[in-house]
C-alpha cells in the first residue's frame, strides 16, 4: 500500500505525538511504502520520521497557517502521486483538511480511528467511537480503494525517531488564492500556570466544586504537586475557571500520569479527553457515578471538604 | 348633639351641611376614581363575580371583624391591634352617628331624638365620649410607638412620612372638638333627663367658669361643631390622597380576595388569545392587583417577616407594593415602558420566594405574590429573560420532565429493589401515592421516599405508583413563571390520572401537593388530594402504625411554607413526632404559620439568592436555638437546605431527617 | 440577505451513558426511557449565531434545513421558536443509513434547491456520530468557502470579519460571501424561545421535499461507509474505594498509596 502520512507542527518544534500514526501502520500489517508530508518544524527531527520518504514544507511562522493552503498543496501534491491510504492526527488544520480533502477528492473518510479489527483484500473493519465516546461502533470500508484515516488522539503509542536522519526533500506551500480566506490575526492565550498539555500531574474540577471559591482548593492543590488545572463543561459553563482548562471531547486531550477529579461524574464527553490518564483518581458523594468505572482510586466524599484533608495532609508531608 | 340653626346668621345650617358635604364628598370621589377606579377599570381584565357570599364573607371576618389585624395581637406582646382597633370602631360609630345627628338633625334637629328616643340618643353620645378617650390613648400610644419606639416593622422610611402625623393630629382634632362642641352644649341645653356624659359635663366646667353669656356660649359651640364638620369633611377628601386609602380599597381587596389555599396562582386557561403574557404595567396589572397596591396602610407587617428582606435583599414587600402604587401617578408614556426597572426591579421580582409569609400578615388583604408571578410570567414567556439557572431547570423540564438537570436517576431506579407495585400492575389501588421528582432522583431524597413507602407496606396500605410515567407537576415552571410549559406538563399528569382512574393520591412533597389539590382543578381534574402525613397519623391513630422503638432524640419540627403557611397542616407532622417513644420535641421561636422558609420556594431550589446572606443559614440558626438533635422535616427542599445549612455550620452532630425517615426508625421490622 | 442553518435531530446528549441502549436493527443510540430527542445543541449554536447575524440587516431571512427518518415536527421548530422563519424537510427511511457523503449530497442538493443562499451555518459536529464532516461535503460540493468553530461575526463593510477558535487562542478572519460557518459553544447559549415564539412556530407548515423531487437516486447515494455494529465497550476496570473512616484517614490512605506506586 502507498501511505500517506500528514503532519502538521503549527509551532516550530515538531509535533512528537504525530508519531502515533507510524504505530498505527505498523498494526495494518501489510507490505507498504510510507511517504510523509510535513508542514513545518524541526528539518533535523523531520529527517528521523521512520518512513520511507519525506516532504518536508517550510512554514514562515510569523504568518498564520491557513488549512486551505494545506488542503491545495496536499491535493496539488496527489495530483502526481497516488496514495492508497492517506493518515491525519487531531490538530486544528488536519481536522478542517481531512474532511475536506476527502470530498474534493472523493475518496472515503473516517475519523477518530482507535483500533484496526481487521484488514483483507475486500475491506478494512475500524472501531471508532460515538455518541460522544459513551459507545463504540466497527466501520467497514472498501480496502480495494483509496482511503483517508484521522487516528484518534492517544489510542496509539507513538513510536521512536530514527537513529539515523533521511534525505528530505523540500516543497513550497502551495497557496491557494482563489476559495478562500484571509487571516488578519491570531491570538494566542497562554494560560497562566503549567500547562495541561505538559503536565504529569492535573487536578480537575467539576460540578461538585460549586464555585469559583471552590476552585481556589483546586489550583492550591495543583500547585502542591507541580501540576495544571482542569475542568469539565459544567464548571467551564459557570465560569468558575477560564475555558483554556476545559479537558474533554470538545476541549484538550490528555494523559498525564495522574488525573486527579474533584466532582466530576464522569460523563463520556469529559472522558474523551482524559480516558487515556495513566492513573485517574475520582472523588465524588455518588457511589454510582460513571467516573468511578474508569478510574482507579475512587473516594466517596464531598469533594469540597475531602481536597481540603488532602492539601493539609501533603502540607504535612512536605 | 345640637345642630346648630344657622351658619352664624348667614344661611340655614342644612344648606352649609349639605354644600360643603356634597362638594368635599364629589372632590373625594373625583379623587377617588382618578387614582384608583380608572386604573382598576382601565385594567385588560375583568373582575370576579363569583361565589358572592364567600366574598362578602370574607368581608365581614376581615375587615369588620379585623380579623388579620388582630392575628398577632397579644396583651404581653403586640398591642398596636388593639389601637387600631379602636379607632377602627370609634371611626364606624362616629360615622353611623352622623347620619342622624348631623344631616338628619340639620333638616330637622328633633329627627334624631325622635328616631332613638332620649334614652338612647344620651347613651349613644356618652358612648360616643368614652370611644373618644380611648382614640386619644390609642394616638398617643401610636405616636409614641411609631415615632419613639420604633419597632422592628417601623424602621423604615416608608412608615416615617409626615402622613402618619397628619392622621393622627386629623382624628386628634376630631375627637377633641366633640368633646368640646358636647361640653359648651351643657352650658346651652343642660340635659335634665337620661344624662349619661359625664366626660362632657367634666369638661364644660372650665368653660362654666369663664362666665360667658349664652349668646357666646352658643358661638363657641357652633364654631367647635362647624370646625368638626369641616374636619370630617376634609378627611374624606384627604382619605384618597393618603394612605388611609385603606379604608376604602381595603374592604374591596378582601371582597375579591382569595379565599382559597395561599399557595394557588391562577391558571390562565386561554394562553393563545391572550394578548401579552403576564404583567408590566397597570393595564395588564388584574383589578385585584392593582387593588392590592392602593390598599397598602404602610403597617411593615409583611416586610418584618419576609425571608428575602430578612436577609437584607432588595425585595421588602412593603416597598415593593408602594412601589407599584407610585406607578399610577406615571404618564400614559411611561406606563407603556413598563413598570420592570423602573419602579420595580428584575432582582426584586427573582428574589421572592412565594413563602407567603407577607400574604398571611398583611391586615389590609394584599396578595402580594401574585403580581411578581405574573411580572415573572412578562419576563420569562414574552421577553425570555430569566437567571441562568432557571433557564437551565425549564429546559430540563422540557426535555426530560422534571427539574434535576445532571441527575443520572430515571424514575424506576429508587424502587428496583422494593416491594412496590406500579398502577398497571396493580390498577385497583387505593391510592395513588404520588413521588415527585425530588424524591425520585435525588440521592438523599430517596431514601426519605423509601422510608415512606416501608411504612405504608408495613400499614398494608394498597398503593401504586407511576414510575416512569410520572412527569413533574409543573410547579417550578409555573413559579418560575413559564405557565405555558406548567400545563402542558401538567396536562400530561391529568391525562394519566384518567386513564388510571385516579381517585385518590398520597404526595410527600409540599409542592405537589399544593399544585396537585390546588391548582389542578382549573385544569379539570379534581381528586381527593392528601399529605402523608394525613395519612400516617390516622394509621396511627387506627394503631395500623404502632411506633415501638424508643429513641432519645429530641426534635424540633420545621414547618414547610407549602404543608403549613399555604395549606394549614400543622398538627399531623407534630402529633407524628409525638406518636414516637421516647421523642423530645422542641418548638422553634418562629413556628406554624409564622415559620420562616427553607429557602428553596418559588423556584428558588434552582435560581441563586442575590446576597451571600443565606436564608437557609437563618432558619437554620434558629433551629440550632433550641438546642434539638434534630431538625425534623416534611418536605424534600427543606431537607436539602437544612442538611446544606447545618453543613455550612460544621454541626456534624445535628442531623436533618423527615418525618417518614423518624417513623420508619420506630415501627417495627414487619414483613 | 438569505441565511439557512443545518440541523439536525438526535437523541439527548445530556442522558447519561447507563440510560441508554443500542438500535441493533437501525444502527442507533436511543435512550432507555421516553426522552425527548433534541436539535443537535452545536446546531442550536449555529441558529443563535445566524440570528445575531441576521440582526444587521432589515431584509434577512433564515429557513432552517432537515434531513433523517421520521422526524418529531415539535423538536425540529425550536429554531423557528428561536426566531428563525421557515423550515424545510426531507424525510426518508434510507437517510438513517447513509453516511457523510450521502447527508452531504442530499443537504446540498435543497440547498440549491431552496436558494441560493448568502450564507449557510451549522454545528461543529452532531452529537449522535461526530463526524465533523458534513459542512465540508456541501463546502466541496457547492464550492462555497468554509469556516470552521465560528464564536462571532462582525460586519466591515462589503467583508465580514470573523472570529475563529482554534486551540489555545482565537483568530480573526475576513472573508466575503457566500460562506459556510460551523459553530460551537462558544458562541453562547442559545436564546430562551419565547412563547409566542413557540407558538407563531406551531402555526407554521413544514415544508417537505422528496428524494424523488431532488432528482436523487438511492444508488447515487449508497453508502461507501458502513457501520457494521454498535456497542458499549466491555469496561475491565476495577476500581478501589478508598476506606477510612474519615475524609482525613482516606486523604492519608490515598496519598500513601500513589506515593508508594511512585506517582507523586
Amino acid at each position: 500500500m502507498n501511505i500517506l502520512s500528514v503532519i502538521i507542527n503549527e509551532n516550530e518544534t515538531f509535533n512528537l505525538s504525530s508519531l502515533e500514526i507510524f504505530s498505527f501502520i505498523d498494526e495494518l500489517k501489510c507490505e507498504n511504502k510510507i511517504t510523509s508530508i510535513v508542514f513545518g518544524g524541526e528539518k533535523s527531527v523531520i529527517a528521523k520520521i521512520p518512513c520511507d520518504e519525506i516532504v518536508y514544507v517550510p512554514l514562515n511562522s510569523s504568518v498564520a497557517l491557513n488549512p486551505n493552503d494545506v488542503l491545495f498543496s496536499i491535493d496539488k501534491f496527489m495530483d502526481n502521486n497516488l496514495f492508497d491510504l492517506i493518515i491525519f492526527q487531531k490538530d486544528d488544520i488536519s481536522n478542517y483538511v481531512s474532511p475536506a480533502l476527502s470530498f474534493r477528492k472523493k475518496i472515503p473518510y473516517l475519523p477518530d480511528v482507535k483500533k484496526i479489527i481487521s484488514k483483507d483484500n475486500k475491506s478494512f473493519k475500524f472501531v471508532r467511537p460515538v455518541h460522544g465516546e459513551s459507545a463504540e461502533g466497527i466501520y467497514s470500508v472498501d480496502s480495494t480503494s483509496p482511503l483517508i484515516i484521522k487516528i484518534r488522539k492517544s489510542s496509539f503509542e507513538p513510536k521512536q525517531l530514527n537513529e539515523n536522519e533521511k534525505p528530505v526533500n523540500e516543497i513550497i506551500l502551495n497557496k491557494n488564492l482563489e476559495k478562500s480566506f484571509k487571516i488578519i490575526e491570531t491570538k494566542k492565550i497562554k494560560p497562566k500556570g503549567i500547562q495541561l498539555d505538559d503536565a504529569d500531574v492535573v487536578i480537575s474540577g467539576g460540578r461538585g466544586v460549586g464555585s469559583s471559591e471552590g476552585f481556589e482548593k483546586i489550583k492550591e492543590l495543583a500547585n502542591l504537586l507541580n501540576g495544571a488545572v482542569g475542568a469539565s463543561r459544567a464548571a467551564v459553563e459557570s465560569e468558575w475557571i477560564e475555558t483554556s482548562q476545559l479537558v474533554g471531547l470538545t476541549g484538550k486531550w490528555i494523559n498525564p500520569a495522574l488525573y486527579f477529579t474533584f466532582g466530576i461524574s464522569g460523563a463520556s464527553q469529559h472522558l474523551a479527553g482524559c480516558i487515556n490518564s495513566k492513573n485517574i483518581v475520582a472523588v465524588n458523594t455518588d457511589p454510582e457515578a460513571s467516573i468511578f468505572n474508569h478510574s482507579k482510586y475512587g473516594i466517596i466524599a464531598d469533594c469540597n471538604e475531602f481536597i481540603a484533608e488532602v492539601i493539609e495532609e501533603i502540607k504535612n508531608i512536605q | 348633639m345640637a345642630v346648630p340653626e344657622t351658619f352664624f346668621n348667614i344661611f340655614p345650617t342644612w344648606i352649609g351641611v349639605y354644600g360643603l358635604a356634597i362638594t368635599m364628598f364629589s372632590i373625594s370621589f373625583i379623587l377617588f376614581y382618578k387614582r384608583v377606579i380608572t386604573h382598576i377599570s382601565n385594567s385588560i381584565y375583568n373582575l370576579d363575580f363569583s361565589n358572592i357570599e364567600t366574598k362578602f364573607k370574607n368581608v365581614l371576618t376581615n375587615g369588620l371583624f379585623q380579623k388579620k389585624v388582630l392575628q398577632r395581637t397579644s396583651f404581653t406582646k403586640d398591642r398596636s391591634g388593639i389601637g387600631h382597633v379602636i379607632i377602627f370602631i370609634s371611626f364606624l360609630s362616629y360615622a353611623l352617628s352622623y347620619i342622624l345627628f348631623i344631616f338628619a338633625d340639620s333638616i330637622n334637629s328633633n329627627f334624631s331624638k325622635v328616631v332613638l328616643g332620649t334614652f338612647l340618643k344620651n347613651l349613644y353620645l356618652s358612648y360616643l365620649e368614652i370611644l373618644a378617650i380611648l382614640v386619644f390613648i390609642a394616638l398617643i400610644t401610636a405616636l409614641i410607638r411609631r415615632w419613639i419606639l420604633i419597632p422592628n416593622r417601623l424602621k423604615f422610611s416608608l412608615t416615617k412620612k409626615p402622613e402618619s402625623i397628619i392622621i393622627i393630629v386629623l382624628i386628634a382634632s376630631l375627637m377633641l372638638t366633640h368633646l368640646l362642641t358636647e361640653s359648651v352644649n351643657h352650658l346651652i341645653k343642660p340635659e335634665t333627663a337620661y344624662s349619661f356624659n359625664f366626660i362632657s359635663e367634666y369638661l364644660s366646667k372650665p368653660f362654666k367658669s369663664l362666665n360667658y353669656d349664652i349668646n357666646s356660649y352658643i358661638l363657641l359651640h357652633d364654631l367647635f361643631w362647624w370646625i368638626h364638620l369641616t374636619i370630617i369633611l376634609s378627611f374624606a377628601v384627604y382619605i384618597p390622597i393618603s394612605k388611609h386609602l385603606h379604608l376604602l380599597v381595603s374592604p374591596m381587596s378582601f371582597f375579591f380576595g382569595n379565599t382559597k389555599s395561599s399557595g394557588i396562582i391562577d391558571t390562565p386557561l386561554n394562553l393563545e388569545e391572550m394578548e401579552t403574557f403576564g404583567a408590566n404595567n397597570l393595564r395588564t396589572f388584574k383589578p385585584k392587583q392593582i387593588m392590592d397596591f392602593f390598599a397598602c396602610a404602610v403597617c411593615g407587617r409583611c416586610s418584618e417577616v419576609c425571608p428575602t428582606n430578612l436577609t437584607d435583599k432588595e425585595l421588602s414587600p412593603m416597598h415593593f407594593i408602594n412601589n407599584l402604587m407610585q406607578s399610577s401617578s406615571k404618564t400614559e408614556e411611561d406606563l407603556n415602558i413598563g413598570v420592570i426597572d423602573n419602579q420595580v426591579s428584575k432582582t426584586e421580582i427573582w428574589d421572592c420566594l412565594n413563602c407567603g409569609a407577607c400574604v398571611n400578615e398583611c391586615p389590609v388583604g394584599i396578595e402580594h405574590i401574585s403580581p411578581i408571578i405574573d411580572m415573572r410570567r412578562h419576563l420569562v414567556m414574552e421577553k425570555s429573560e430569566m437567571p441562568k439557572t432557571a433557564e437551565s431547570t425549564l429546559l430540563s423540564l422540557e426535555q426530560g420532565g422534571h427539574p434535576w438537570r445532571g441527575t443520572t436517576f430515571t424514575r424506576s431506579d429508587w424502587h428496583k429493589d422494593l416491594n412496590v407495585k406500579t398502577i398497571s400492575d396493580n390498577p385497583d389501588a387505593e391510592y395513588l401515592l404520588w413521588v415527585g421528582c425530588t424524591g425520585a432522583l435525588v440521592e438523599r431524597n430517596q431514601k426519605v421516599i423509601k422510608s415512606l413507602v416501608k411504612i405504608l407496606n408495613s400499614a398494608n396500605v394498597n398503593f401504586a405508583i407511576l414510575s416512569n410515567e410520572e412527569t413533574c407537576t409543573g410547579d417550578p415552571a409555573k413559579r418560575i413563571g413559564n405557565e405555558y410549559l406548567f400545563q402542558i406538563l401538567a396536562n400530561q399528569n391529568i391525562q394519566n390520572f384518567i386513564k388510571y382512574d385516579i381517585k385518590k393520591i398520597i404526595t410527600h412533597c409540599p409542592h405537589c401537593l399544593n399544585t396537585i389539590k390546588n391548582e389542578y382543578p382549573a385544569l379539570g381534574f379534581k381528586a381527593e388530594v392528601i399529605n402523608y402525613t394525613e395519612l400516617i397519623t390516622k394509621l396511627i391513630d387506627q394503631k395500623d402504625l404502632i411506633p415501638t422503638n424508643e429513641t432519645s432524640k429530641s426534635v424540633s419540627y420545621h414547618d414547610p411554607c407549602f404543608l403549613g403557611r399555604h395549606n394549614k397542616i400543622y398538627e399531623e407532622p407534630r402529633d407524628i413526632v409525638d406518636s414516637i417513644p421516647g421523642m423530645k420535641r422542641m418548638e422553634m421561636c418562629k413556628n406554624k404559620d409564622k415559620a420562616l422558609c427553607c429557602g428553596a420556594g418559588g423556584g428558588h431550589m434552582w435560581i441563586e439568592e442575590s446576597n451571600e446572606k443565606r436564608v437557609s443559614h437563618l432558619r437554620t440558626d434558629e433551629f440550632l436555638e433550641t438546642k434539638s438533635d434534630t431538625l425534623a422535616v416534611a418536605c424534600p427542599f427543606c431537607l436539602q437546605m437544612f442538611e446544606e445549612g447545618i453543613s455550612a455550620k460544621s454541626q456534624s452532630d445535628k442531623e436533618v431527617k423527615d418525618i417518614a425517615e423518624l417513623l420508619e426508625e420506630s415501627i417495627e421490622e414487619n414483613k | 440577505m438569505k441565511i439557512c442553518v443545518c440541523i439536525k435531530e438526535v437523541p439527548d446528549s445530556d442522558v447519561p451513558s447507563n440510560k441508554l441502549r443500542i438500535d441493533q436493527e437501525n444502527n442507533k443510540i436511543i435512550p432507555i426511557e421516553n426522552v425527548s430527542s433534541i436539535v443537535n445543541g452545536f446546531d442550536l449554536n449555529a441558529v443563535e449565531l445566524a440570528l445575531r447575524f441576521s440582526e444587521n440587516y432589515d431584509d434577512a431571512s433564515i429557513s432552517i434545513i432537515s434531513i433523517g427518518n421520521d422526524l418529531t415536527s415539535d423538536v425540529i421548530k425550536k429554531p423557528l421558536a428561536m426566531g428563525a422563519d421557515d423550515i424545510i424537510t426531507c424525510e426518508d427511511p434510507i437517510i438513517d443509513k447513509l453516511d457523510i457523503y450521502g447527508i452531504s449530497f442530499i443537504l446540498s442538493k435543497i440547498i440549491e434547491k431552496t436558494g441560493p443562499y448568502d450564507i449557510i451555518f451549522c454545528g461543529r459536529h452532531a452529537s449522535d456520530f461526530d463526524n465533523a464532516s458534513t459542512p465540508f461535503g456541501i463546502s466541496e460540493i457547492l464550492s462555497i468557502p468554509l469556516i470552521n468553530i465560528v464564536k462571532n461575526i462582525t460586519i466591515k463593510g462589503e467583508k465580514l470579519l470573523i472570529d475563529r477558535v482554534i486551540t489555545d487562542g482565537f483568530q480573526t478572519i475576513e472573508a466575503d460571501l457566500p460562506l459556510i460557518i460551523t459553530t460551537g459553544s462558544q458562541v453562547g447559549d442559545p436564546r430562551y424561545p419565547t412563547l409566542r415564539g413557540i407558538m407563531n412556530a406551531s402555526k407554521k407548515e413544514i415544508k417537505k421535499i422528496t428524494l424523488n423531487e431532488l432528482g436523487i437516486s438511492e444508488l447515487s447515494i449508497a453508502p461507501k461507509i458502513q457501520i457494521e455494529k454498535l456497542y458499549f465497550p466491555e469496561n475491565e476496570n476495577k476500581v478501589e474505594i478508598i476506606k477510612g473512616s474519615n475524609n482525613k484517614e482516606k486523604a492519608i490512605n490515598l496519598l500513601s498509596k500513589l506515593k508508594e506506586e511512585g506517582v507523586i
